[in-house]
């Protein structure tokens, strides 16, 4: 059992862990629609567009002004969110690798745990 | 025996002692963490640091043991090789193992109080109604009471597919096979095969809950689009007025749920839905039939990008027709209404719009009736206009086919009711929602008892609302009982109440079925031969011999008028079915033009349900006496021999009226001169039946085929002298009864007046019909002339010795 607790640690345990940590990744950018945002990055704030048959050219420019504006009014919110979402990512997987170096130690903390305790009382 | 080293480990990990010092380290370990944290703001001396440190160390090393242990449970077969996995006693999980072991120790009965203890196992055992205790004393008897974990161990190995390992489940479709459980199974009349199907039930319900365990394993489930899906969508406020969103949480729901064989349904409605043209999917059946669970899942499929097509990862809205029709006050504005939701639908384009009961929109609502054809024509080709709607299949056939427009648009799909091999899983599946709450607990055979019997015996309600329904209420009604196990008596109760149908045979029951031929004697005078006919046929019907879907009796009454046919039937009526309210009567004069059929069935064509329809759907648990039926036209006599075959038939609306609770009585006066003649030579019914039944095929009254369907032919013969005195002695009866139940006055008639009454009352075309007529024109009117001029008190008596004035 404990040869096959120290395979497992290294092998399979560390593979599921990576696992939990790209689910982790796979929810936070589903629950920010990450993917739709890049799609859409340039596309019309809720696809609110203007539209005129034989319309006047001033009222054509018009359109198009307001329709430039409904762009960056969605272009403008969906940086903000995809800024958000790529900062909780970096968060996420600096976690990830300090969890990991942890999860290497784990096994040797019989011996690792008391020699920093000796370190520490001894300081 | 990798296997066993393992479960040996486990149940040492998992032992009261470790698990004492496991939890007195983690809270060591809390106690030291927290000591750590408060080292950083506070100055604590190194030694109180370091000894910290050291006390994390047991509880850092139980937890990531603890992983490794959790991770065994869940996948037994880790680490094994395909050298080891040759070995049966590799390839038993955990759970199997810890059974074995305890059988290993303290015999069968040690292996049962442990299967006993195991979660899945147990609630499919309580279904069987095998507690702990009766497992146990099932097997005390058994010869080789000892270890044979050897032979359960090669049995489990043999059963389990190559590369697969068995489970809790595999062990109890072994076990459960042993004889000592025949006799248990036998007085319950469960079946193996129920057995298996319940245990793959359980089998199944556990995959899906280790799945969800197992949740990192499958991230593409769990997607929903997230909350800036809709950023993309144009702005809809007319939709988000009169509609809600269905929300990817609805999974909760459909996990729950599972919709068993129907599932492919779910696949079609997707399929259909993204074709280019036609991509509206009508869902038609009955309500109740599970048209919105099915569409429950095809939204659960399409919120989890779970459908593989573009219609992945669309918004999924329900109509709230009540609150629509509500805000408006004209069919016009209804129909604006209506315009605005579709252009909003159209413009955004990623929409499926539910809406149930379609119906409401089409059918004579408060404002009026919506020509839908109209407004969805506008829309027909819009490529981005998604729509799923149900209806009934009777408004299908009346508002939605005739109208080709509206026809055209759906891509229509029927929705059947379930096959009734998955009424048991359905039940199963919302059993723990009504058990809950009415704190019961239902056996298989109880569940087996809510699909059979509401199945046979509520034939008007929609499956597989009407079994949830039933449970509901057999819960509700047991709930504070002092055993908490509903068994099949009380499911039968709520169905014989609900139906009418006496579906048990109580002690008084049982001497009036042996005693019937002298109960229906009590009304109908003579007529031996078609009485014990009668009789035999509703023995035959209570002892559940030979009907199956049928009707639960089928007679054809041949005979003179007045001489007992209808008051036959009437007296069945009060017999079987509690009441004489419970006879259908229906002229077969009326049903003789060529419109016949269509007067009894109804016509989609003016939207008229028929005679029969309306009569059956009201009371499906009746007798039901189609009269002087040779009088009907050829087409109402053929559709009486679908149904004297099947025992059931569609209307026109597509509706399927079933008679297997109905008794099935059709008189006829051909022939009455043969009889008489018969008779008056002489002759008993029983001599010239058969004569009889030759000359109706011959003068082509009857069909044999027709003839040939009815449980019984019988025979009525005109009445005599002394026979008439008798029904007009019991009619008299009956009169002066109701006179002293409402007057509390007593009448004696002499036996003259009795006479001469039965004379007036003969009639040798009407038989006895004249009777009721002598008796109101000539008895009551002689009794009220004494009432006025006597002035009776109540209590007193009355005598009439003659009619006359």
């Amino acid at each position: 059992m404990v040869t096959g607790f120290f395979r497992w640690w290294y092998s399979e345990g560390i593979v599921q862990s990576g696992q939990i940590v790209l689910y982790a990744v796979n929810r936070i950018t589903d629950f920010f629609s990450l993917p739709i945002l890049i799609k859409t990055w340039t596309a019309p704030w809720k696809d609110d567009r203007l539209a005129a048959e034989n319309a006047s050219l001033s009222d054509q420019v018009k359109i198009l002004e307001l329709n430039f504006a409904s762009r960056v009014v969605g272009f403008l919110v969906r940086t903000v969110v995809i800024a958000v979402v790529l900062l909780i990512l970096a968060v996420l997987i600096i976690l990830a690798v300090v969890g990991l170096a942890i999860w290497i130690l784990v096994p040797f903390a019989w011996l690792l745990l008391p020699a920093v305790a000796v370190i520490v009382s001894y300081q | 025996m990798k296997q066993k080293l393992r479960t040996q480990s486990i149940l040492f990990f998992d032992s009261t002692t470790v698990l004492v010092i496991r939890i007195f380290s983690h809270f060591l370990g809390a106690v030291s963490l927290l000591l750590i944290i408060a080292a950083l703001f506070f100055e604590l001396s190194p030694a109180v640091i370091g000894l910290a440190v050291l006390f994390t160390t047991p509880s850092v090393l139980f937890l990531g043991y603890g992983w490794y242990i959790n991770f065994l449970k869940v996948n037994p077969s880790y680490g094994l090789t395909s050298r080891d996995l040759e070995l049966p006693e590799n390839r038993l999980d955990f759970a199997v193992w810890e059974a074995v072991l305890a059988m290993q120790k303290g015999g069968w009965s040690g292996f049962w109080r442990r299967i006993s203890r195991d979660a899945n196992a147990l609630e499919v055992l309580l279904r069987l109604q095998l507690s702990e205790a009766k497992l146990v004393e099932l097997f005390e008897s058994k010869v080789s009471n000892g270890d044979q974990s050897s032979i359960l161990i090669r049995e489990v190995g043999q059963t389990i597919n190559a590369g697969s390992v068995g489970t809790v489940f595999d062990l109890l479709s072994i076990t459960l096979r042993h004889q000592e459980f025949a006799p248990h199974f036998t007085a319950l009349k469960i079946s193996p095969e129920e057995v298996e199907q319940l245990i793959e039930y359980y089998r199944d319900r556990h995959a899906r809950f280790r799945a969800r365990q197992l949740f990192w394993l499958h991230p593409e489930q769990a997607r929903t689009g997230g909350f800036a899906a809709g950023w993309a969508l144009s702005y809809t406020s007319t939709l988000d007025r009169f509609t809600e969103e269905v929300t990817p949480s609805i999974k909760f729901h459909t996990e729950q749920t599972p919709l068993f064989s129907r599932s492919s349904v779910v696949d079609l409605v997707i399929s259909e839905l993204q074709k280019q043209s036609n991509h509206n999917v009508l869902l038609v059946g009955e309500e109740g039939s599970g048209r919105k669970e099915i569409f429950y899942h095809v939204a659960d499929k399409l919120l989890h990008y779970q459908s593989n097509t573009p219609l992945d990862g669309i918004q999924v809205r329900l109509l709230d027709t009540a609150r629509l029709v509500a805000a408006t006050d004209s069919v016009e504005h209804l129909q604006q209404l209506l315009d605005q939701i579709f252009t909003e639908i159209s413009r955004s384009g990623r929409i499926v719009l539910f809406i149930d009961q379609l119906e409401s929109l089409l059918s004579d609502n408060n404002v009026g009736t919506v020509n839908l054809s109209q407004v969805l024509a506008k829309y027909l080709q819009d490529e981005r206009i998604h729509i799923v709607a149900t209806v009934q299949t009777k408004t299908y056939v009346t508002q939605v086919k005739p109208d080709a427009t509206l026809a055209s648009i759906w891509a229509k799909i029927d929705i059947a009711p379930p096959p009734s091999a998955d009424l048991p899983l359905i039940i199963l599946s919302h059993i723990a929602q009504i058990e809950n709450r009415y704190d019961v607990f239902f056996s298989y055979t109880a569940l087996r008892a809510v699909t059979q019997l509401s199945g046979q015996y509520l034939t008007d309600l929609p499956s597989p609302e009407r079994e949830l329904m039933i449970t509901e209420e057999v819960a509700a009604r047991n709930h504070g009982e002092n055993s908490r196990v509903v068994e099949p008596s009380a499911v039968t109760k709520v169905i014989e109440q609900k139906s009418g149908v006496p579906i048990e045979i109580g002690e008084s029951e049982k001497v009036k079925l042996q005693d019937l031929p002298n109960i229906l004697h009590q009304r109908v005078i003579g007529q031996d031969e078609a009485i014990q006919a009668v009789s035999d046929a509703l023995l035959r019907a209570r002892a559940g011999i030979g009907t199956g879907k049928k009707p639960l009796g089928t007679f054809l009454f041949l005979g003179p008028t007045g001489v007992g046919k209808t008051e036959t039937a009437r007296t069945l009526a009060q017999m079987y079915f509690g009441s004489p309210d419970k006879l259908i009567q229906l002229d077969m004069t009326e049903y003789g033009a060529e419109d016949g059929l269509q007067k009894l069935l109804g016509t989609d064509v003016v939207s008229q349900p028929g005679t029969l329809t309306v009569a059956l759907e009201k009371n499906p648990s009746a007798v039901l006496l189609f009269d002087e039926f040779e009088k009907a036209h050829q087409l109402v006599q053929n559709t009486l021999l679908q149904i004297l075959d099947e025992g059931r038939l569609t209307t026109n609306f597509g509706k399927v009226l079933r008679f297997t609770n109905a008794i099935i009585i059709a008189t006829s006066n051909a022939g009455s001169n043969f009889i008489k003649q018969q008779v008056e030579s002489g002759q008993t019914v029983k001599s010239f039946s058969k004569q009889l039944i030759d000359q109706l095929i011959a003068e082509r009254v009857f069909t044999p085929e027709l003839l040939n369907r009815f449980d019984t032919v019988a025979v009525y013969s005109p009445l005599s002298a002394s026979q008439i005195e008798a029904i007009a002695k019991l009619r008299i009866n009956e009169t002066l009864q109701s006179i002293e139940r409402e007057k509390g006055i007593t009448v004696r008639v002499s036996d003259a007046v009795i006479t001469e009454i039965a004379k007036k009352g003969y009639d040798p075309v009407f038989g006895a019909r004249a009777l009721s007529r002598v008796i109101k024109s000539e008895l009551e009117t002689q009794i009220a002339r004494k009432i006025i001029s006597e002035s009776p008190q109540p209590g007193a008596t009355l005598t009439i010795d003659s009619l006359s004035k």
